[in-house]
This record gives C-alpha cells, sequence and structure tokens, in this order.
C-alpha cells in the first residue's frame, strides 16, 4: 500500500513538474529555453532590442 | 570579472573559437547566420567570461542581429576585443578590424583558416601584419583547436595596444574633432570611435550620443562636410571614410600577403558549384539529395535500427518491468499507470531516437560540407519569385530540426515584410517531432516505400509554404524585394566530432523531451482515458479523453478519420506532436510499436492514413512555436493568423486528398 501510494505520488509529482516547467519555458518564448549555453550562461537572455514589424 | 568579446565576420569560425576556448558546446554550421544573439561563455584558464556575437561585416548594423554588437559595444564595454577573421578573405575581414582597432580597447586579431589560405595560394607573414596593426596576431585553426592554447595565453596576459588613427582627410578630421569636443571625457572607449560612427549616421551611436549632440547639430555637421567632400569628388562622408580604410588596408595587405600560383582549390570549389548550383540542374540536384537522405532515415538505416530498439523495449524492457511491479506487489493502478501511461506513452516516441539521428546526421553532413549554403543559393531563384528571400532558407533548415529555434533565426532577415512572412511559413516545415507520427503511419501502411512517402511530405510543406508565400505576398503582406546575399564557403570534408556535436544539438532536445514532457504529458493523457463522468477506470470509450474527441470527431470525417481517438490526439498534438504517437500507444493499449501498427491499420486505410499525416504535417504549430511566433512578431494578430491559416490549409488538403483518392480507389 505505501509503496504504491509512493510510485503514484512520485509519478504524478514529476509528471505535473514536467508540465509545470515546460509551460513556464514556453511563456519565454523559447530563448533561453532553446540556447544550449542556458546552464552557463549568467545573463539574461538580451535580445535585440524589438523593432515592431510594420504591417 | 573580465569580459572579452568575440568578433568577427559571418562564417570566420567564431563559435569554433568559442567552443575551444570556453569548452562549452554551441551549434556551428558552415554557413552564416548560426549565432543570432549573444553567447555568454566561462573562459576554460581565466577568470573572466567570453561573449560570443553574432557574425558582422561592418559595426554599422543591416538586421536585427546584426544590431547586437555595436549595441554590445556601446553598453556594455568589453576588456579585450578577440577578432576572429577568415585568413583566406583578409582583405575584406580588416574592414571589421578597423572599426575595431578604433574603439580603443586591447585586441588579438585571430588568423583562422590559414590552412585555407594556404591551399588557396595565400601566403601571410603575420608578424609583419602585428607589428603593422600594432596588435598580437595568432594564426589559428579553430575548427581542430590549433592556436587557441596561445590565445588562451595572450587572455592571462595584459595586453596593451593603442588605437590606430588612420588620417581621413583634413575635412573629415576637422569634424571628428568639432563632434569630439561635444563629447565627455570619460567615455569608456575612443570618443574618435564614436565620433566616426557618428558621421557615418550609425542609428545605434546616434542614440546613444544623443544627450551630448543633438540629431539637427550632427546633420549639419554632416551636411557640411558633404558639401566640402562633393567639390573634392567624394560622394557621402561614409563613402570617404570607407574609401580611406579600403585603401589603408590594400596597402598593409600588399606589405603582409603574398599570392602564390596555386588556384587548384579554388578551382575545384568552382567546378563543383558550377554543377551544384547550376540553374536548372541545382534544384533538382537538391531534391535528389533530400530524397537520398529520407531513404537512409527511413528504408536504409534508421529504420531496422528503430525496429530494435523497439523489440528491445517490447520484450525485455517491458518484462523486467513487469517483473518489478509483481515483486513490489504493485496494484492493478500502479501496473497500468506504469505499463500503459509511460512505457506506452514515453516508449513509443522513445523508438523513433534512431531514425531522428539519423536525419540529422546527414542534413548536419549537408551543413558541415558547405552543400546548404549552396542549397539557399539555389533556392533563392524560387524563393524571389514568390517573394521570399533565400535567407528565409536557412530558418527553413533549422525549422525541419525544431520549428522553435527556426521562427527565431528569421531575425537574420533585414526586411520586415519578408522576416514576418518567414516566421510566419517556417511551422510549415516538417521538424523532427512529427517525425514519430509519420514513422508510425508509414510504417504500418507503406511498409516499402517509407522512404518516398516521408519525402513526399516535405515536399509538400515546402510547396505549401512557397504557395502560401506569393499568396501572403501579394495580398496581405506585399513588400519590396530585398537583395539577398551569401557567402558561399569552401566545401570541406566534415569532421567526426562535429558532426557528432552537431547531430547531439539537433536531436538531444528530442531525448530531453521525452524524458521531460512527454514523460507528463502521457501521464496526464492516460489519466485522461482512464477517468470519465462515470469515476475511476472506466472502460476506454466511456474516459474523458473520448468524450472530449467525440466532440471534434464528426468535423474530421470528411477527412477520413473522423474517430474520437484520431481527434483526441491531434488535440493532444498542439501540445508537443510526438504527443500524437504517445496518446495512439495509451488509446489503444498498444504494448510496442508493431502491435500499434497493427491496430492502426484496423481503424484507418492507407487512403485515410495519409489525409492523417498531411493534417499532421500543416494544422497547428505546437504550442511552443506558437510561444515563439508571438515573441518574434510581437503581434496577437499574426500569431492567431499562424494558427487559423495552418488549420485552414490542413483541413483544405486533407479534405482533397481523401476526398479525391477516394474517386480513384
Amino acid at each position: 500500500m505505501i509503496i504504491n501510494s509512493l510510485i503514484v505520488a512520485a509519478v504524478f509529482g514529476y509528471a505535473g513538474y514536467t508540465l509545470y516547467r515546460y509551460i513556464q519555458r514556453t511563456k519565454q518564448g523559447g530563448h533561453c529555453a532553446h540556447c544550449s549555453l542556458k546552464d552557463k550562461c549568467t545573463t539574461k537572455c538580451e535580445t535585440v532590442k524589438k523593432e515592431s514589424i510594420s504591417h | 570579472m573580465s569580459q572579452t568579446a568575440l568578433i568577427g565576420n559571418p562564417n570566420t569560425g567564431k563559435t569554433s573559437l568559442f567552443n575551444s576556448l570556453t569548452g562549452s558546446y554551441e551549434h556551428v554550421g558552415n554557413w552564416s547566420g548560426v549565432t543570432i544573439e549573444k553567447k555568454i561563455g566561462k573562459l576554460k584558464t581565466e577568470d573572466g567570461f567570453l561573449i560570443d556575437l553574432p557574425g558582422v561585416y561592418s559595426l554599422h548594423p543591416l538586421s536585427k542581429d546584426e544590431a547586437v554588437v555595436i549595441r554590445y559595444m556601446l553598453h556594455e564595454h568589453p576588456q579585450t576585443l578577440l577578432n576572429i577573421v577568415d585568413a583566406s578573405l583578409l582583405e575584406r575581414n580588416l574592414q571589421l578590424t578597423v572599426q575595431l582597432l578604433e574603439y580603443g580597447k586591447p585586441l588579438i586579431l585571430c588568423l583562422n583558416m590559414v590552412d585555407v589560405a594556404e591551399r588557396r595560394g595565400l601566403k601571410i607573414d603575420d608578424r609583419l601584419l602585428s607589428k603593422r596593426l600594432g596588435v598580437p596576431v595568432i594564426p589559428v585553426i579553430a575548427r581542430k583547436g590549433e592556436g587557441c592554447q596561445e590565445i588562451s595565453v595572450l587572455l592571462n596576459q595584459t595586453i596593451q595596444t593603442k588605437p590606430i588613427a588612420i588620417f581621413y582627410g583634413d575635412m573629415v578630421e576637422r569634424a571628428i574633432d568639432s563632434i569630439v569636443r561635444l563629447l565627455p571625457e570619460n567615455l569608456p572607449f575612443s570618443a574618435r570611435w564614436l565620433a566616426l560612427h557618428l558621421l557615418e549616421q550609425n542609428p545605434y551611436a546616434m542614440e546613444f550620443a544623443q544627450e551630448w549632440i543633438s540629431e539637427e547639430e550632427l546633420k549639419q555637421q554632416i551636411e557640411a562636410v558633404s558639401q566640402e567632400l562633393k567639390k573634392h569628388g567624394d560622394s557621402t562622408v561614409s563613402r570617404s571614410i570607407f574609401n580611406t580604410r579600403k585603401n589603408w588596408i590594400s596597402q598593409i595587405v600588399n606589405e603582409c600577403v603574398v599570392m602564390e600560383e596555386k588556384a587548384s582549390a579554388v578551382n575545384w570549389t568552382k567546378r563543383i558549384d558550377d554543377v551544384l548550383t547550376h540553374k536548372i540542374l541545382g534544384v533538382p540536384i537538391f531534391l535528389a539529395f533530400m530524397y537520398l537522405l529520407f531513404m537512409m532515415t527511413f528504408n536504409w538505416i534508421g529504420t531496422p535500427l528503430s525496429d530494435m530498439l523497439d523489440r528491445f523495449f517490447n520484450g525485455p524492457l517491458t518484462k523486467w518491468m513487469e517483473q518489478l511491479l509483481v515483486s513490489i506487489h504493485a496494484g492493478p493502478f500502479v501496473r497500468a499507470l506504469v505499463l500503459n501511461g509511460i512505457v506506452g506513452g514515453v516508449g513509443g516516441v522513445l523508438v523513433f531516437i534512431p531514425q531522428i539521428f539519423v536525419l540529422f546526421f546527414f542534413i548536419s553532413f549537408l551543413e558541415d560540407s558547405g552543400y546548404m549554403a549552396r542549397a539557399a543559393l539555389v533556392m533563392d531563384r524560387l524563393m524571389e519569385k514568390v517573394g521570399l528571400n533565400g535567407k528565409a532558407f536557412i530558418p527553413m533548415v533549422i525549422g525541419f530540426g525544431c520549428n522553435v529555434p527556426g521562427v527565431m533565426a528569421a531575425r537574420t532577415i533585414e526586411q520586415p515584410k519578408e522576416r514576418l512572412l518567414t516566421i510566419l511559413l517556417t511551422p510549415l516545415m516538417s521538424c523532427s517531432a512529427r517525425l514519430p507520427v509519420y514513422a508510425l503511419f508509414t510504417g504500418a501502411f507503406f511498409d516499402h516505400h517509407q522512404g518516398e512517402i516521408v519525402f513526399s511530405l516535405y515536399v509538400l510543406g515546402i510547396s505549401v509554404a512557397f504557395l502560401l508565400a506569393k499568396l501572403f505576398s501579394s495580398t496581405v503582406l506585399k513588400n519590396e524585394a530585398s537583395i539577398f546575399v551569401i557567402e558561399l564557403p569552401p566545401y570541406r570534408v566534415p569532421q567526426w566530432k562535429t558532426l557528432w556535436l552537431s547531430t547531439w544539438d539537433k536531436g538531444k532536445g528530442f531525448v530531453r523531451k521525452a524524458g521531460t514532457f512527454i514523460f507528463g504529458g502521457s501521464v496526464f493523457i492516460w489519466l485522461l482515458s482512464y477517468m470519465g463522468p462515470g469515476g475511476i477506470g472506466v472502460s476506454m470509450d466511456e474516459s474523458f479523453l473520448a468524450k472530449i474527441g467525440g466532440l471534434i470527431a464528426p468535423l474530421l470525417v470528411p477527412l477520413g478519420f473522423g474517430t474520437w481517438q484520431a481527434a483526441s490526439s491531434l488535440l493532444t498534438g498542439f501540445l508537443a506532436k510526438e504527443v500524437v504517437v504517445s496518446t495512439m500507444n495509451i488509446i489503444y493499449h498498444a504494448a510496442n510499436t508493431s502491435s500499434l501498427k497493427g491496430v492502426i491499420t484496423g481503424n484507418f486505410t492507407p487512403l485515410s492514413a495519409y489525409s492523417f499525416i498531411v493534417f499532421i504535417l500543416l494544422y497547428v504549430p505546437c504550442v511552443a512555436t506558437v510561444a515563439a511566433i508571438r515573441h518574434e512578431t510581437g503581434s496577437k494578430k499574426w500569431t492567431f493568423f499562424s494558427i487559423g491559416y495552418g488549420l485552414a490549409i490542413a483541413y483544405l488538403l486533407s479534405f482533397i486528398i481523401y476526398q479525391g483518392g477516394q474517386l480513384f480507389i
């Protein structure tokens, strides 16, 4: 019973965490999230000043 | 902590040098436009940071990514500049070097690709060059890491260099002096450097200096000098400055470079280019390469490896998991969760890893060999006709890996409407996440023609993108065509290490996603299939997943896949396209890919299967791509447009394929 509860808690806990992190990363618009240096990068992903696209 | 800025022309090997000096790995490509933002890495041997900046030909920016460099130099003040130049194109590269030398900070000149220069018959006297420029000059071969040790040693020392002072003629010099007098004395870089950029009307320099010198005041200065210059035959101040620098550089190059009669390498490149970039043969050759790529991925190498992995997941792994669960007395809920949810969902996606890596390996091979730059050139002729720029080809090829970096890479396109068009169309490029769906369906229905079917999907994605480009550019996004300039790097035999790193860089996201998001998604989808309005442990047809899918299923009947299972898979596919396969594994309770193939052959026909994978190719971009589009366009309107047109075109094409196909079958 305890083992069952532990497995269920671990699986759902981890699943919830991965979904939460994915949504957080998606909110960043993929900038730092898709940079392979993000773990070593010490400054925020400062991108070029956004130029509005004229339509 | 000290900051060293790595600056150079596009495609001079900056990223390779960055990797050697920092020990980290960033994607390296044998074509322009790989670094689109500044990247920061910690130096291996020194307590400081190395900043990798996008490749630029000049500090006067033409596109958004090029502006990163001048903004960085104006606002962040690096202690040292590491200027990497292509030894085989020294004269052109030195235009940027001159602007960096005028900045007034210590500079190390890395003479990269000396091996290529030598093969082209160029002999460079690096000592004399160092003497003439007044800075250390280190010959390097960044790809092999040769010469990097010397740079590391130099970075540990204090380098003293004096800013060069090229004489630009009396009139320009007078204007420089009067601008310098208006600037504060405590600027962190040479005031003369800033004055020159103001005279060249660099918009970022003008914005930086506006508190000391107004735009009006500056225009008056420039106008006065221009009038004087015109009297002496020069057209503009910028032109005069450029010409002076050009003459100064030519003099140095004449002194330091000896050209030997050894042009065989150049001839070889030219001969190959004559065929690969041929007006008529260019596109068929490109398509032939793509065809070979998919045959290798699906028919010859990738699928047999995937089948082996599937047998392992199906056999030993599932057996061990079952034994483990029995030995710890796991209940039926936990067993269903682990075996149906996790092994079914995650394992069902993981088996396609070999195919994805094989595909990326060959794409990396084409990139690193120098062919992709030629492909961009070949495609430019076609792209120009549909209102796109050849530069759009680069984001689109990156989009074959993942649409998110593809959308971001569109920043290298200067013209705003061409950039927007590229952002909107890049999601039509078939990303790696869609491959598991193709592999599953082609394996089930078109076993002996997998490569051809997947090839047709990629060609369909590109063709639809071109047709829509033509439609959008002549209606909602009318624009002026811009010129496409791309540097054709010399051909080279890719190195195994670079190939592996590049393949891993492209494919690692897929592996990581399987262990994280696909895991979470699979558990969530399994839960939706296990629970229903009637309670827990309900039959699949009574589950929440069936109820939700059932609402949309009627709309999909004309497309040939109007079942709640297909509808639910498509809905979850919006989160990430691989999840379509996970969902199907869970819904159909498939123990492995082979049994899933068996189940879906009972639920689809070959025609409805093809209609389904075409729909997967074209319908909405995944949530991460939608977020990237929102970020890059800065517009909700265009974000919704990208979702809306995708759905519309997917529905239309699947409808035509299914309904049209039925007439013949």
